[in-house]
C-alpha cells in the first residue's frame, strides 16, 4: 500500500513534467540542427596567407622583412600573454594576446587585441564605439552571412547574462538582420569572433532546451535544483511502477500468454437465482470479465487493489494476496469471499456476487 | 471506465515502463553530475605559463632592476614571429604557445607545422616522453601515469572520428582520466574518464540510438515517446479519479 501511495503522491508532483520532457524530448528530434546551429546562413572566411606582407617583388624591394610588432615588444608590453596568435580582424592583422581562457570559449576570459602592425591595443568593448569599429563589427557581420540585401540594425553591446546566449560570460556584440528567419549575428567583443547565428529556429530549439531542462532561471545548464530534484522523484515513479507490475506478475494477476484460452464460469448473484454461465478469457481478471461482459460489479478504482469494492465470493479457499487481506475481514476470507481484481477467472468455477447495499 | 483506463495503463507501461526507468535514472546522472566536471574541467588545468620570462626584452627590464640577484639562466625565444613567417610566408595562422614547457610556433601552411621557438627546429612529431611531460603538465595536482601508448589504428570509440596518428595516456585513479594528445602538434585533443564514460552510454541509453549515439529522432525513440505519453495520459485519469472519485459509485465497462 506504501507503493501504491508513492506512486500516486509522486505522480501528482511530477506528471506535468513527465508531459513537457516527453513532449519536448520529441519535438527536439523534429527540430532542424543545422539551421538551429545557424549553419545555413554563416560563412566561414577562409583565412589569407600572410604572404603578402612578404612579397619581395620590385616595388617591397624585400623591405619588409619584419612587419609586424616583435614578440619581445608584445611581451614588454603585455607580460601576462599566455599564447599570441597572429590572425585577421576582417581584413587586417592583429595579435589576439590571451591572458586566460576557460575551456570553452563561452566561459570568462580574457583576450587582447593588437594592431599587428602599429602595436596599437584594438578595444572592440567600449560602450561608445569609435565610428571606425562600429563600421568594423557591421562588416564582420555583413560577411559572416550568406543572407544579403536585407536591413541590418547597427551593433549594440551586450553584457551577460545574454538572452539568446544563456551560456555566455563575455560581452557581445548583437547585430539584427531583418530577414525571413530574423537572424541575429553575435560578435564576441574581446576577440571580434562571431561566435553565433541566432535565428527562429534556434530560439524555438533553445525554448524546448529550457523546458527540457527546467533551466527556468536560463543558465544554459542541466545541472540545476529543479530538474534534480524532479529527477530524483520521476525515479521513484518509475521504480515504484515497476515494482507494482512485478508485484503483479509474482501474484499471478497478469498472465502473458500467447493464445487466449476461453473458459465457462457461472456466476450467482441475487439478481440472477439462477446463475448465469460466462464463457471468457482464462488469463484475465475476474474483475474486467465481469465489466466487460456488463455484469454489474462495484470497482471505484477500477481495479488498482486501492479501495476493496469488488468484493466478491469465490467456491475454492484461493491464496489472499496483500490487497485481499486489506480489504476483508479474516471472517470473510475464510467464507471465501476476495478481491475480484486480485484473482484470474483460472483460478474459479463459480462467482458469488453479494446483493449490493 | 476507469476499469478500462487502468487497463491500458497497465498494458502500456508493461511495454515502456523499462524505458521510463532507463529514462529517469539515465536523466538523473546527467543533472546530478556537474557538465564540467564530466569534460575534465577539474583534471585539466586551463591555466597556461606567462610568455614574457622566456623573451629578451623582458629579461633585460628585470636585469636592470634586479642587478643583484642571480639571474636564472634560461634560454630565451631566439626566433621571432616575423622570422618564422618569412621562411613560410605561405602560412594562413601562426600561434606562440606551448609544448610542455617549452614555447613553440605552431602554424597552418598546407599542414600542421611546430616550431621550437628556442632553437628554430621543426618539430616533427611528439615522442612517446614528450606525450608523457605534456600530459603530466596539463593536469590539476599530481598523478601518475599508468600507460603511454600511440593509436595508429582502430581507435576506440570515445574519440570518434579525431584524425590518427594520437597518444593516449592513461593515468591511474579511480576515474581513470584519459587524456589523447595530437602527434603531430602535441595538442590535447579531448579528455575521457569514467564519469564521461558513464555519461556517454546513458546518452545512448536515453535517445535510444544505441550505435551511433546521435540521432535523437530515431523510430524507436519516436514510439516510445508517443506510448509514453499516451501512458502518463492515462496514468493522470487514474490519478483524477483517485483524488477527486473516490465515492462508491458504481462503474461498468
Amino acid at each position: 500500500m506504501i507503493l501504491k501511495n508513492i506512486h500516486k503522491w509522486v505522480s501528482l508532483v511530477v506528471f506535468i513534467q513527465l508531459f513537457i520532457w516527453m513532449g519536448t524530448g520529441f519535438l527536439l528530434g523534429k527540430v532542424d540542427g543545422n539551421k538551429a546551429a545557424g549553419r545555413d546562413t554563416l560563412v566561414r572566411q577562409s583565412p589569407a596567407s600572410f604572404s603578402r606582407f612578404y612579397t619581395n617583388d620590385s616595388v617591397t624591394k624585400g623591405a619588409l622583412k619584419s612587419p609586424f610588432v616583435s614578440i619581445n615588444a608584445l611581451t614588454q608590453q603585455y607580460p601576462l600573454a599566455t599564447q599570441i596568435k597572429l590572425g585577421y580582424l576582417f581584413n587586417q592583422p592583429i595579435y589576439k594576446l590571451k591572458i586566460f581562457a576557460g575551456q570553452h570559449n563561452y566561459q570568462a576570459s580574457n583576450y587582447k587585441l593588437i594592431d599587428a602592425i602599429t602595436g596599437e591595443l584594438i578595444d572592440l568593448s567600449s560602450p561608445v564605439l569609435v565610428a571606425k569599429h562600429a563600421m568594423l563589427i557591421s562588416a564582420i557581420a555583413k560577411t559572416s552571412t550568406k543572407k544579403n540585401g536585407y536591413a541590418m540594425s547597427s551593433p549594440a553591446l551586450l553584457q551577460p547574462p545574454i538572452e539568446e546566449l544563456p551560456r555566455e560570460r563575455n560581452a557581445v556584440w548583437q547585430v539584427n538582420i531583418d530577414d525571413e528567419s530574423q537572424t541575429s549575428v553575435y560578435i564576441r567583443a574581446q576577440t571580434g569572433d562571431v561566435i553565433a547565428h541566432v535565428n527562429d529556429e534556434t530560439r524555438w530549439r533553445d525554448l524546448l532546451l529550457m523546458l527540457h531542462f527546467m533551466d527556468y532561471t536560463e543558465q544554459g545548464s542541466f545541472n540545476n535544483w529543479f530538474i534534480k530534484v524532479f529527477a530524483l522523484l520521476t525515479l521513484l515513479l518509475s521504480s515504484s511502477g515497476l515494482w507494482w507490475i512485478y508485484r503483479l506478475f509474482k501474484d499471478g494477476q497478469i498472465k502473458l500468454t500467447w493464445f487466449i484460452r476461453n473458459k465457462t464460469v457461472l456466476v450467482r448473484s441475487s439478481e440472477t437465482s439462477k446463475g448465469q454461465h460466462l464463457r471468457t478469457s482464462a488469463n484475465s481478471s475476474i474483475l474486467n470479465s465481469l465489466l466487460t461482459n456488463n455484469i454489474s460489479i462495484q470497482a471505484v478504482c477500477g481495479g488498482g487493489g486501492i479501495c476493496g469494492t469488488c468484493k466478491f465470493k469465490a467456491d475454492v479457499q484461493l491464496a489472499a494476496s496483500a490487497a485481499d487481506r486489506k480489504h476483508i475481514t479474516q471472517s470473510e476470507l475464510d467464507l471465501g469471499y476476495r478481491l475480484a481484481c486480485q484473482h484470474l477467472i483460472k483460478e474459479v468455477s463459480v462467482i458469488g456476487l453479494d446483493k449490493r447495499k | 471506465m476507469v476499469a478500462m483506463i487502468r487497463r491500458y495503463h497497465r498494458w502500456l507501461m508493461l511495454f515502456v515502463g523499462l524505458q521510463f526507468l532507463v529514462w529517469s535514472f539515465s536523466g538523473l546522472y546527467m543533472v546530478l553530475v556537474d557538465i564540467h566536471s564530466i569534460h575534465g574541467e577539474d583534471l585539466v588545468t586551463a591555466k597556461q605559463p606567462v610568455l614574457a620570462p622566456w623573451t629578451e626584452g623582458y629579461q633585460k627590464a628585470k636585469k636592470s632592476t634586479l642587478q643583484s640577484l642571480q639571474q636564472q639562466t634560461r634560454q630565451l625565444i631566439s626566433m621571432d614571429i616575423n622570422d618564422v613567417l618569412s621562411k613560410y610566408p605561405n602560412a594562413s595562422s601562426i600561434s606562440l604557445g606551448w609544448l610542455a614547457n617549452k614555447p613553440v610556433y605552431r602554424l597552418t601552411s598546407v599542414e600542421a607545422i611546430v616550431i621550437d621557438a628556442i632553437t628554430g627546429d621543426v618539430i616533427n612529431s611528439i615522442s612517446k616522453n614528450l606525450a608523457a611531460d605534456i600530459a603530466l603538465l596539463s593536469v590539476d595536482g599530481s598523478r601518475e601515469i599508468q600507460g603511454v601508448n600511440l593509436i595508429t589504428d582502430n581507435p576506440p570509440s570515445e574519440i570518434g572520428f579525431r584524425r590518427l596518428p594520437l597518444w593516449r595516456v592513461d593515468f591511474v585513479g579511480i576515474n581513470s582520466p584519459t587524456l589523447y594528445i595530437n602527434y603531430t602538434t602535441g595538442e590535447i585533443v579531448t579528455v575521457r574518464q569514467n564519469t564521461w564514460r558513464i555519461f556517454d552510454v546513458l546518452w545512448r541509453l536515453h535517445i535510444m540510438d544505441y550505435y551511433e549515439g546521435e540521432d535523437i529522432n530515431n523510430w524507436l525513440l519516436n514510439v516510445f515517446t508517443i506510448s509514453g505519453l499516451l501512458a502518463a495520459l492515462s496514468g493522470l485519469i487514474l490519478l483524477w479519479f483517485r483524488l477527486f472519485k473516490n465515492n462508491p459509485v458504481e462503474h461498468t465497462a
